[in-house]
C-alpha cells in the first residue's frame, strides 16, 4: 500500500531535476532553431550541444540539495553524481567527433543532436533514481533515441543494426517491466530501497518468486550491459554504427546500466545471497572469457574492439559481484579510464574512416593497418598506446583500473576470480597485440585503396590527443581521481 | 646526489624521447653518447656506493596511490648495484657493436626505452613499480625482436610477450594479495618491499605466494619446462636483441627470486630448496644436451644460457651466502659472457648471413683474432679458473654442496657438458680445413667490433683474477639477506636449515 | 727470497704474453729466443730457491692477494716454496727451458711459430701455479690452466681434417699401427680437455668436501685439521682427489686421451705429456700425503691401479709402430710406477722417480722429434731404420734415454725405479711387485725395439726421389742437440743425487722404511736389473738376427689386434659414450623439446584460439538466432532458479 502524500513544492526538491531538464530544454531549443533557420552547419549544433552539456555538468556538480527529491523518485547520491559526470564528459567527447572531416548523413539533421540530448537526459534519469518505473522510463527514452541515432548513420548495415538493437531492446524492456512487476507484486513497492527493506523483513520469501523476478531483471540489465548470453547484438550493432557511435555505446549506456545494476544487486549482495553470487560468478566469468576468445579470431578491428568491450564489461561486472566499497570504487575508476582509452581507440578508427569501403569485406580489416608505423608513425604509436592500455600494460591508464579491480577481488576474498581476471587479461593481450603486430612489425602493403587519416581534422585530433594524454599520464592523477571517487562512493554508502 | 636513481632510470627515456628529433645519420653517435653517459652515471653510483652499508642506499620515496599504498620507491643495495652497472654497460657495448642497417633510429630509441625499464626493475623497491617496469620491458623487446628479427620473428616475439605476460599477471595477483595481507596485519596499505620484509607469513600462505611469484620469475629466467620461448626469441632476434635479452632480461627473473621470494617466503624457500634444485639440475643437464644437438651456433648459445641460468637458480636456493653471492656473480659474468658470445655470432652472421655450423670450419685460419676472442669467451663460458665464469659457478656449486652433496655432484656435470657443446661448436666452426670457399676471404674483426669486444675480454680476465670489487658489497648485502631469512622464518626446521647451510661442519 | 719466487713464477707469463703479441704475425725468431730466455731466468730463480731450501731448510711462503672472499670462503693467491714444490719447480723449469730451445729448431718451418711459444710459456706458467700454490683452489687454477694449454697445444695444428674411421688396422685412427694418433688434432684436444673435465668434477667435489668440513682450502690448515674428521669423510675426500689425479695423469679409465694427445707437436709431448703435466696427479697425491696416509686402504687401491696401468700401458707399447705412441705408453706405464710408490706411502720415492723420469722421458721424446723432423714427419718406426748413420747424436741421446728408462745401473732410472720395486716388496705387496717386475722387462724391450727399428738394421726408406717413401734424413741443428744434452746428462747422473735429495725431501715428506734384509734387497736389485737387461738383449739380438720381432708371427691373432687397437678402448668410448650421447641429445631436442614441451605450450594457445572459433558460431548476425539466445539465457537462469533455489 502506498500512503497518500501531500504535495509541497519545497518538498519536491526540484533542483534534483535540473540537470535532466537542462538537457531536455537544450534539445528542444535545438529543434526550435531548426524550425527558424534551415541547414546551418553542423558545427553550430555541436557547439550548442557542448554548451548545454557544460551547463548540465555544472548543474550536476553544483547540486547540493537533499539526496531525495520529486516524490522521492529522484535519488541524487554520490554514485548518481559520479556516473552523471562520466556520462556527460563521455558524451561531450563523443559530440566533438561529429566535427569529422568528411560529411556524414546523420550530422546534417539537427534532430540528431536533439535526440542525443534526450538520450543523455534518459541516462541521467536512470542513474539518478532508484524507482524502477523512472529507471524504466529513462532507459526507454535513452534506448529509443539511441536506436534512431544508429539508424541515422544511413547505411544498410546501420539500419539493420538499429532494427536488431530495437527488437532485442524491446524484448529486454519487456523483461525489465515483467521483473519490476513481480517485485512490485511481492513487496508492493517499485523503489529499490523499500523493496530491499521489505525483502529483508520477509527474509526473502517467497524465494522462488523473488528469484524469478531477479532473473528477468538480470536479463534486461544483461542485455544493456551485453553480458553473455545477452550480448549477441553488440558486435553487429557496433559494426553497423559509425566507429564514433560504437565507441560511445561501449561506454555511456553501460555506465548508466552499471549504476542501475549496482543499486539492484546491492539488495542481494548486501545480505550476500548465495544464489545471486553464483549466478553473477557464472555470468561474469563467461562474459569475460567467451567474448575474449571470440575476439581472438576476428578479422576486423572494430569487431575485435566490440568483443573486447564486451569482455571489459564482464570484467567490471566482477566489481558488482565482489560488492565491497573498494570494488565499487574500482568499478568507477576502471570505467573512467576505460572511457578515455576506448573512446580514443574508436576515435582513431573514426579518423581513419573512409567514406566508401573500397571493396574491403569490412571497414577496418587488420591488413589495412599493416606497417602503419612506416606510413604515419604518430597514428600508429597512439593506437599502439591505446591498445597497450586496453591490454593492461603498465603504466598506461587501464592498468591501474585492472590492478585496482583485481586487488578488490583479492581483498574481497575472491582469489579465483582474481586469477581468472588476470588470465583473461593475458588472453586479451593477444588480440590487442595482433593489431600492434600488424601496425609495427609487418611491412606496409602498398595498396592504393588504403588511405589513412581520411577523416581527420583538428577537433578529432584534439579528442584523440586528450584521450592519449589521459592514457599516458594516468600515473599522476590516479591518486586524486581515487580520492574523488571514494568520497562520492562512500557518501552514497556503497 | 639525491635522485641519482631516478636520473639513472629516466635519463635514457628522456634521451629516447628527444632522440626522435636527431637526424638518422647521427643517431648511432647519439645512442652511443647517451648510453655512455648513462654508464658513467652508473659508475658514479658505484663510486658513491657505501660498500660497508648492507642496507638500501640512495632511496627515494614519492607516494603514487596513497590510499592503496603504492609509492614510487627506489633503492639500491649490493645485490642490485652490479646488475644496474652491468645493464648500463652491456647496453652501451651492444649499441657500440651495433651493425644493424634497417631503420636504425627506431632501433636505438627502442633500446634506450628498454634501458629505462631494465634499470627500473633493478632499483624498484615497490612491488607495483617493480611490476610496472617488469611488464614495460616486454614492449620494446617485442618490437626489437618482431621488427628486426628473422623469418619467424613475429611468432617468436608474440610468444615471448604472451608467455612472460601471462606468468607475470599471476605474479601480480600474488603481489596484490601480499599487499592485502600486509593491510590486514598492519591496518595500512603498502607495497614496499622494505615494509613487507617486516612481516612474517604463515607457512601455507608462503607456499601459495611462492608459487605465484615463481610463475612470474620462472618463465622469465627461464627455467625448464618454461623455457621454450627462449630459443625462438634468441634465434629470431637481431644481435642486439639477443645480447640484451641474454645479458639483462633473463637476470630479472633470478633477481626477482633473490629480491622477493627469498626474504618474503623464507620457509617456503627452504621447503622448495630441493624441488627448485631438481628443476635447476634438469635445466642444467637437459638443456646442455639440447644445446649439444643444435646445428645453429646461436641456438647453442641460447640453450647454454638456459643451462647456466640453472646453475644460478641452484646457487640461489643454496640459501647460504656463498651460493647466493655466487649466483649473483654468475649473473654478472653470464651477462657479460653470453652477451659477448651473441655479439660474436652476430659478427659472423653479418659476414655470411648464416649461423649454421655446417657452413663454417677452419675459420681460425682466416679470422685469427675473431677465433681468439671467441676462444676466450668460450673458456669463460665453460668456467675456466681466472676467467669471470669460474668464480660464480664455483661459488654456486660450493654453496649448494652444503645443502646436498649428491645433487651438487650431478649439477656439476655442467662443467663437463658445457665443455662438450662449446668445444664441439668451436671445433666445427674454427678447426679443420676451410671446406666452404665462401669462407676463404672472410674479413677479421674490424674497428667497431673490436671496440665493442675488447672491453668485454678485459673484464672477463680482470674480474676472473680479481672479483673482490664485486664480491665485497655483494657479501655484505647477501649476509643481511640471509640474516633476514633466518629471523623471519616461522618454522623451526627452516631456521635450523638456514643456520646449518651457513656453517662449516661435518658434511657428507 | 720472495722476489725469486715471483721471478720464477711470472717470467714464463711475461714470455707468453710477449709472444702472444705476435701471435697472428708470421714467424719471428726472437719470440722463441725471448721466451726461452725468460724460462732460463725462471730456471735460475728456481735453482736459487732450491739452494736456499736445501741449505737453510726454511720454506718461502707468500700471500700475493685475495682471490675469492665471500661468506665463509676466503681463498687467496698464496704461493709456497717448500721441499716438494721446489723440486717440481726445478724439474719443470729445467725441462721446459730445454724444450723451448729445442722447439726453436723443431718448429722453425711452422707458420704459427709465435703462437706456439705463447702457448708453451703459458703452459709453464700454469704448471708453476699448480706446483707453487699454497691451497687447493690455487692448485685447481693451475690444474685447469695446464688443461687449457694442453688443449691449445694438442690442437695446435687445428687445420688438419678429421680422418674417417676405418676398420683397416693400418689406417684407423684408433690403432697404434696407423700414422694417425687420433681422429684429428682438434678432436684429440677436445677429447683431452673434456676427459680431464670429468676428473676435475670429482676433484671439485673433493675440494667442496674439504671446504665444508674444515672451512678452508689452505694446505697447512687442512692437513693440520684433517685428522679430526671421521674416517669416512677422509676416505671420500681422498677418493675424489685421487679421481682428479687420475684424470690429469691419464690413469685407467682416463688413459685414452694421453695416447691421442700425440697429435700435438713433439716438443709438446715431451714437455706436457711426458715430463710435467701428466705428473701433476702424482704431485697432488704427494702434496696431499697427509690425507692419504690417514686412509691406507685408498693408498693401496692407488698402488693396485698404478701397477695395473703400468703393465696395461707397457703391453700396448709392444706392438705399436707409431713412434710417439710407444713413448706415450711408456710414459703411462711409468706414471703407474709413480702411483704405486705414492700409494704405498713412499711419497718421496714417487717424487724422485717423477724427477728422473721427467729428464729421460722428455729427452726421449725430443729425440723422437728430431727423427720425425729428419724424416719429414714420418711416424711409423717400420718405415725408418739405419738412421744411426745419419743422425748419430740423436741416436746416442735416445739410446742413453732408453737405457735410463730401462733402469740400468748407473743411470737415473735405475735408482728411482728399483726403489719403487723395493717399496712394493717391502710393503709385502708381492703381486704388485711381480707386475712391476714384469713391466720392467717389457719396458726395456719395447724401448730398445724402438731404438733398433729407428736407428739400426736396414733402411726401410729410399734415397730415390721418385719413390713415395723417399727420405732425406739429416742431423738436426747443433743448438737443438745442445738443448738436449743437459737433459741427457741428467738422465745419466740424476740418480746420483739421491742422498742429498732424500736428506732434503724427508724434512717435508714421511721417511721411507722398508723392513727387508739387505740380502733380499740386493737380490731384488739383481733380478730387476736382470730382467731389464734380458729385455734389452732380446730386443737387440732378435732384431739383428731377424729384423722383426716375435709379435710379427701372430699378426692376425686376436691378442695382437687387441693390443694394436689399444684394447678397443677408443671404439668403446666412441660407441658407448659419444654416439649414444649425441643420439640422446638429438632426441631431447627434436622429440622432447620441440614435440613435447613446446607443443604443449602452443597447444594451450591453440586451444584457446580454437575456443574462439567455436564461439563465433554464437554470432550468426541472424536476428531470430540472437533472440533465441536471449530466450536461452532466460531459460538457463530459470533452470538455475529451480536447481539452486535452496541457495540463499
Amino acid at each position: 500500500m502506498i500512503e497518500p502524500i501531500s504535495i509541497d513544492i519545497a518538498a519536491l526538491n526540484l533542483p534534483s531535476l535540473v540537470p535532466m531538464l537542462v538537457a531536455i530544454v537544450g534539445a528542444l531549443a535545438i529543434l526550435c532553431i531548426d524550425l527558424v533557420t534551415k541547414n546551418l552547419h553542423k558545427s553550430l549544433y555541436v557547439m550548442l550541444t557542448i554548451l548545454i552539456l557544460l551547463i548540465d555538468l555544472g548543474a550536476v556538480i553544483g547540486y547540493n540539495g537533499a539526496t531525495r527529491g520529486f516524490f522521492d523518485v529522484m535519488l541524487v547520491d554520490g554514485i548518481a553524481i559520479l556516473s552523471q559526470i562520466i556520462i556527460i564528459v563521455g558524451s561531450a567527447l563523443f559530440v566533438l567527433l561529429a566535427l569529422s572531416q568528411q560529411r556524414f548523413h546523420e550530422y546534417r539533421y539537427p534532430e540528431y543532436f536533439a535526440l542525443f540530448l534526450f538520450m543523455i537526459a534518459g541516462f541521467q534519469f536512470m542513474v539518478a533514481s532508484d524507482n524502477l518505473i523512472l529507471i524504466f522510463v529513462g532507459l526507454e527514452t535513452a534506448s529509443m533515441a539511441l536506436y534512431t541515432l544508429i539508424a541515422m548513420h544511413n547505411r544498410d548495415k546501420s539500419t539493420e543494426a538499429a532494427i536488431k538493437y530495437f527488437t532485442m531492446g524491446a524484448m529486454a524492456a519487456g523483461f525489465f517491466a515483467f521483473g519490476s512487476m513481480i517485485f512490485y507484486g511481492i513487496t508492493g513497492s517499485v523503489e529499490l530501497g523499500q523493496i530491499s527493506q521489505s525483502l529483508v523483513a520477509s527474509n526473502f520469501e517467497p524465494y522462488a518468486l523473488i528469484l524469478l523476478g531477479t532473473v528477468f531483471i538480470i536479463a534486461a540489465l544483461g542485455f544493456k550491459l551485453s553480458l553473455v548470453p545477452f550480448h549477441t547484438w553488440a558486435p553487429d550493432v557496433y559494426e553497423g554504427s559509425s566507429s564514433a557511435m560504437a565507441g560511445y555505446m561501449s561506454i555511456v549506456p553501460k555506465i548508466a546500466t552499471f549504476v542501475v545494476a549496482l543499486r539492484f544487486f546491492e539488495i542481494f549482495v548486501s545480505v550476500d545471497n548465495a544464489w545471486i553470487e553464483m549466478v553473477l560468478y557464472v555470468v561474469v566469468i563467461t562474459t569475460m572469457t567467451l567474448p575474449n576468445m571470440v575476439a581472438l579470431v576476428q578479422t576486423d578491428v572494430k569487431r575485435m574492439l566490440a568483443y573486447s568491450s564486451v569482455s571489459h564489461a564482464g570484467f567490471v561486472m566482477g566489481a558488482i559481484l565482489v560488492g565491497t566499497t573498494q570494488a565499487t570504487e574500482g568499478l568507477f575508476l576502471y570505467w573512467i579510464l576505460f572511457t578515455f582509452t576506448n573512446l580514443g581507440a574508436f576515435a582513431l578508427l573514426w579518423i581513419n574512416r573512409t567514406k566508401n569501403d573500397h571493396g574491403f569485406q569490412s571497414d577496418h580489416p587488420f591488413e589495412k593497418f599493416s606497417g602503419l608505423i612506416k606510413i604515419s608513425p604518430i597514428t600508429a604509436s597512439i593506437m599502439g598506446l591505446f591498445l597497450l592500455s586496453l591490454a593492461g600494460v603498465p603504466p598506461f591508464s587501464l592498468f591501474w583500473g585492472k590492478m585496482f579491480l583485481i586487488g578488490a577481488a583479492v581483498n574481497g576474498g575472491h582469489i579465483v576470480l582474481a586469477l581468472i581476471m588476470a588470465l583473461n587479461s593475458a588472453i586479451a593481450a593477444y588480440y590487442y597485440l595482433k593489431l600492434i603486430v600488424y601496425m609495427f612489425l609487418k611491412e606496409p602493403q602498398n595498396d592504393d585503396r588504403i588511405e589513412f587519416m581520411g577523416n581527420a581534422n583538428n577537433s578529432l585530433r584534439t579528442v584523440v590527443g586528450i584521450s592519449a594524454i589521459v592514457t599516458i599520464t594516468s600515473i599522476f592523477y590516479i591518486d586524486p581521481l581515487l580520492e574523488m571517487i571514494s568520497t562520492y562512493v562512500q557518501i552514497s554508502g556503497f | 646526489m639525491e635522485h641519482i636513481l631516478s636520473i639513472l632510470i629516466f635519463f635514457p627515456a628522456f634521451a629516447a624521447a628527444i632522440g626522435f628529433i636527431v637526424d638518422k645519420d647521427a643517431i648511432r653517435t647519439y645512442g652511443i653518447t647517451v648510453t655512455a653517459i648513462e654508464f658513467l652515471l652508473s659508475c658514479f653510483l658505484w663510486a658513491s656506493f657505501d660498500s660497508n652499508n648492507a642496507g638500501m642506499q640512495f632511496t627515494e620515496f614519492i607516494p603514487i596511490i596513497s590510499q592503496y599504498g603504492i609509492a614510487y620507491n627506489l633503492g639500491l643495495d649490493g645485490i642490485s648495484l652490479f646488475l644496474v652497472v652491468m645493464t648500463t654497460f652491456m647496453t652501451m657495448i651492444s649499441i657500440i657493436g651495433l651493425t644493424e642497417k634497417r631503420d636504425l633510429k627506431n632501433l636505438i630509441i627502442t633500446v634506450l626505452f628498454l634501458e629505462m625499464t631494465m634499470v627500473g626493475v633493478f632499483v624498484a623497491l615497490d612491488a607495483i613499480i617493480f611490476y610496472l617496469f617488469w611488464e614495460l620491458s616486454l614492449v620494446p623487446m617485442l618490437y626489437i625482436v618482431g621488427a628486426w628479427g628473422g623469418k619467424l620473428r613475429i611468432y617468436a616475439s608474440v610468444k615471448f610477450f604472451l608467455y612472460t605476460f601471462t606468468g607475470s599477471l599471476v605474479m601480480l595477483v600474488g603481489m596484490l594479495y601480499l599487499g592485502y595481507v600486509y593491510f590486514q596485519a598492519t591496518g595500512n596499505w603498502s607495497f614496499s618491499l622494505l615494509d613487507w620484509n617486516m612481516m612474517m607469513l604463515p607457512y601455507n600462505m608462503q607456499l601459495w605466494l611462492f608459487v605465484a611469484f615463481f610463475l612470474g620469475f620462472a618463465i622469465k629466467v627461464p627455467m625448464v619446462p618454461f623455457h621454450t620461448w627462449l630459443p625462438y626469441a634468441h634465434g629470431q632476434a637481431p644481435t642486439i636483441g639477443s645480447v640484451i635479452l641474454a645479458a639483462v632480461l633473463l637476470k630479472m627473473g633470478t633477481y626477482g627470486f633473490i629480491r622477493f621470494s627469498l626474504p618474503l617466503f623464507p620457509d617456503a624457500s627452504v621447503a622448495m630448496m630441493i624441488p627448485m634444485a631438481i628443476l635447476a639440475i634438469i635445466a642444467i643437464i637437459y638443456t646442455a644436451m639440447v644445446a649439444y644437438a643444435q646445428e645453429d651456433m646461436k641456438q647453442v648459445i641460447a640453450y647454454s644460457s638456459v643451462s647456466h641460468m640453472g646453475v644460478i637458480i641452484l646457487g640461489i636456493f643454496a640459501l647460504n651466502v656463498e651460493g647466493i653471492g655466487g649466483s649473483l656473480f654468475l649473473m654478472i659474468s653470464h651477462g657479460i659472457v653470453s652477451g659477448a658470445l651473441f655479439m660474436l655470432v652476430g659478427v659472423i652472421y653479418d659476414r655470411r648471413h648464416t649461423k649454421m655450423m655446417s657452413e663454417f670450419g677452419g675459420l681460425a685460419r682466416v679470422m685469427p683474432m675473431y677465433a681468439t676472442i671467441f676462444g676466450v669467451m668460450l673458456m669463460a663460458s665453460v668456467g675456466l679458473p681466472l676467467t669471470i665464469g669460474f668464480v660464480g659457478e664455483f661459488l654456486s656449486l660450493l654453496g649448494f654442496f652444503a645443502v646436498s652433496p649428491v645433487l651438487t655432484a650431478i649439477a656439476g656435470l655442467t662443467i663437463i657438458l658445457g665443455a662438450v657443446y662449446m668445444l664441439v661448436l668451436y671445433k666445427k666452426t674454427f678447426f679443420g680445413p676451410i671446406t666452404n670457399p665462401l669462407n676463404e676471404k672472410l674479413q677479421d674483426l674490424k674497428g667497431r667490433e673490436i671496440t665493442a669486444l675488447v672491453p668485454l675480454v678485459m673484464l672477463v680476465v680482470y674480474l676472473g683474477v680479481y672479483p673482490k670489487p664485486i664480491l665485497d658489497p655483494v657479501d655484505k648485502s647477501v649476509k643481511q639477506l640471509v640474516q633476514v631469512m633466518y629471523l623471519k622464518s616461522v618454522t623451526p626446521e627452516a631456521k635450523t636449515t638456514i643456520a646449518s647451510v651457513n656453517t662449516i661442519g661435518e658434511t657428507k | 727470497m720472495e722476489s725469486y719466487l715471483y721471478i720464477a713464477l711470472f717470467a714464463p707469463l711475461v714470455g707468453s704474453l710477449f709472444a702472444a703479441l705476435f701471435g697472428n704475425t708470421p714467424k719471428k725468431l726472437f719470440t722463441g729466443i725471448v721466451t726461452s730466455g725468460l724460462l732460463g731466468v725462471s730456471l735460475v730463480a728456481s735453482l736459487n730457491l732450491l739452494y736456499y731450501v736445501l741449505t737453510t731448510g726454511n720454506i718461502v711462503h707468500v700471500n700475493m692477494l685475495d682471490w675469492i672472499v665471500i661468506g665463509n670462503v676466503n681463498i687467496p693467491f698464496g704461493f709456497v716454496v717448500d721441499q716438494v714444490s721446489v723440486t717440481m719447480m726445478v724439474v719443470v723449469t729445467t725441462v721446459s727451458t730445454m724444450v723451448h730451445i729445442h722447439s726453436i729448431g723443431y718448429m722453425d718451418h711452422d707458420r704459427s711459430f709465435n703462437r706456439f711459444f705463447a702457448w708453451l710459456s703459458a703452459f709453464v706458467f700454469s704448471m708453476m701455479i699448480l706446483v707453487m700454490s699454497d691451497n687447493f683452489a690455487g692448485l685447481f687454477i693451475g690444474w685447469e690452466g695446464v688443461g687449457l694449454c694442453s688443449w691449445g697445444l694438442i690442437g695446435f695444428w687445428y687445420h688438419k681434417a678429421d680422418i674417417e674411421k676405418s676398420n683397416d688396422i693400418e689406417k684407423s685412427p684408433f690403432s697404434t699401427l696407423s700414422p694417425y694418433s687420433s681422429i684429428s688434432p682438434g678432436y684429440a684436444a677436445n677429447e683431452a680437455f673434456i676427459m680431464n673435465r670429468v676428473a676435475d668434477l670429482a676433484m671439485l667435489v673433493g675440494l667442496f668436501l674439504i671446504f665444508w668440513n674444515l672451512g678452508t682450502l689452505q694446505y697447512d690448515e687442512v692437513f693440520a685439521k684433517i685428522g679430526g674428521l671421521d674416517h669416512g669423510t677422509v676416505v671420500a675426500i681422498a677418493i675424489f682427489l685421487f679421481i682428479g689425479a687420475m684424470g690429469k695423469s691419464a690413469q685407467f679409465p682416463f688413459n685414452q686421451w694421453l695416447a691421442n694427445a700425440m697429435e700435438g707437436p713433439t716438443p709438446v709431448s715431451a714437455l706436457i705429456h711426458a715430463a710435467t703435466m701428466v705428473t701433476a696427479g702424482v704431485y697432488l697425491v704427494i702434496r696431499a700425503n697427509e690425507i692419504f696416509t690417514i686412509v691406507p686402504e685408498v693408498g693401496y687401491f692407488i698402488a693396485c691401479l698404478g701397477a695395473f696401468v703400468a703393465i696395461f700401458a707397457a703391453s700396448q707399447a709392444l706392438v705399436a709402430t707409431n713412434m710417439k705412441k710407444i713413448i706415450a705408453f711408456s710414459t703411462l706405464s711409468q706414471l703407474g710406477y709413480m702411483f704405486v710408490a705414492a700409494g704405498l706411502g713412499a711419497y718421496w720415492v714417487a717424487l724422485f722417480h717423477l724427477a728422473t723420469h721427467a729428464f729421460f722421458k722428455s729427452v726421449l721424446f725430443l729425440g723422437a722429434g728430431n727423427v720425425m723432423h729428419a724424416m719429414n714427419d714420418e711416424i711409423n718406426i717400420k718405415k725408418m731404420g739405419g738412421l744411426k748413420a745419419y743422425m748419430p747424436q740423436t741416436a746416442l741421446i735416445m739410446t742413453i734415454a732408453s737405457v735410463a728408462l730401462a733402469g740400468i745401473f748407473p743411470l737415473a732410472g735405475f735408482f728411482s725405479k728399483d726403489l719403487i720395486l723395493e717399496v712394493a716388496f717391502g710393503a709385502h705387496a708381492y703381486i704388485i711387485w711381480a707386475i712391476l717386475w714384469i713391466t720392467a722387462g717389457l719396458t726395456a724391450f719395447y724401448s730398445f725395439r724402438l731404438v733398433m727399428y729407428v736407428f739400426y738394421g736396414k733402411e726401410n726408406w729410399s734415397h730415390n726421389k721418385e719413390d713415395e717413401n723417399y727420405q732425406h734424413p739429416h742431423e738436426t741443428y747443433s743448438y737443438v742437440i745442445a738443448a738436449m744434452a743437459p737433459l741427457a746428462l741428467l738422465a745419466i747422473v740424476a740418480g746420483w743425487f739421491k742422498a742429498p735429495f732424500v736428506e732434503m725431501i724427508t724434512q717435508k715428506l714421511p721417511e721411507l722404511e722398508i723392513h727387508v734384509s739387505s740380502m733380499t734387497l740386493w737380490t731384488l736389485i739383481l733380478i730387476t736389473s736382470a730382467i731389464a737387461l734380458s729385455g734389452i738383449a732380446y730386443a737387440v739380438l732378435r732384431y739383428n738376427k731377424k729384423g722383426t720381432y716375435w709379435s710379427e708371427t701372430f699378426k692376425d691373432r686376436f691378442c695382437y689386434k687387441l693390443l694394436a687397437n689399444q684394447y678397443y678402448m677408443p671404439h668403446l668410448l666412441e660407441n658407448v659414450i659419444n654416439k649414444p650421447y649425441l643420439a640422446l641429445s638429438k632426441f631431447s631436442w627434436k622429440e622432447l623439446d620441440m614435440k613435447l614441451i613446446d607443443a604443449i605450450v602452443d597447444g594451450i594457445a591453440k586451444g584457446i584460439y580454437g575456443g574462439g572459433e567455436a564461439g563465433t558460431a554464437m554470432q550468426s548476425g541472424n536476428l531470430s538466432k540472437a533472440l533465441k539466445w536471449m530466450a536461452i539465457g532466460i531459460f538457463v537462469l530459470l533452470i538455475l532458479v529451480v536447481a539452486f533455489s535452496n541457495l540463499k
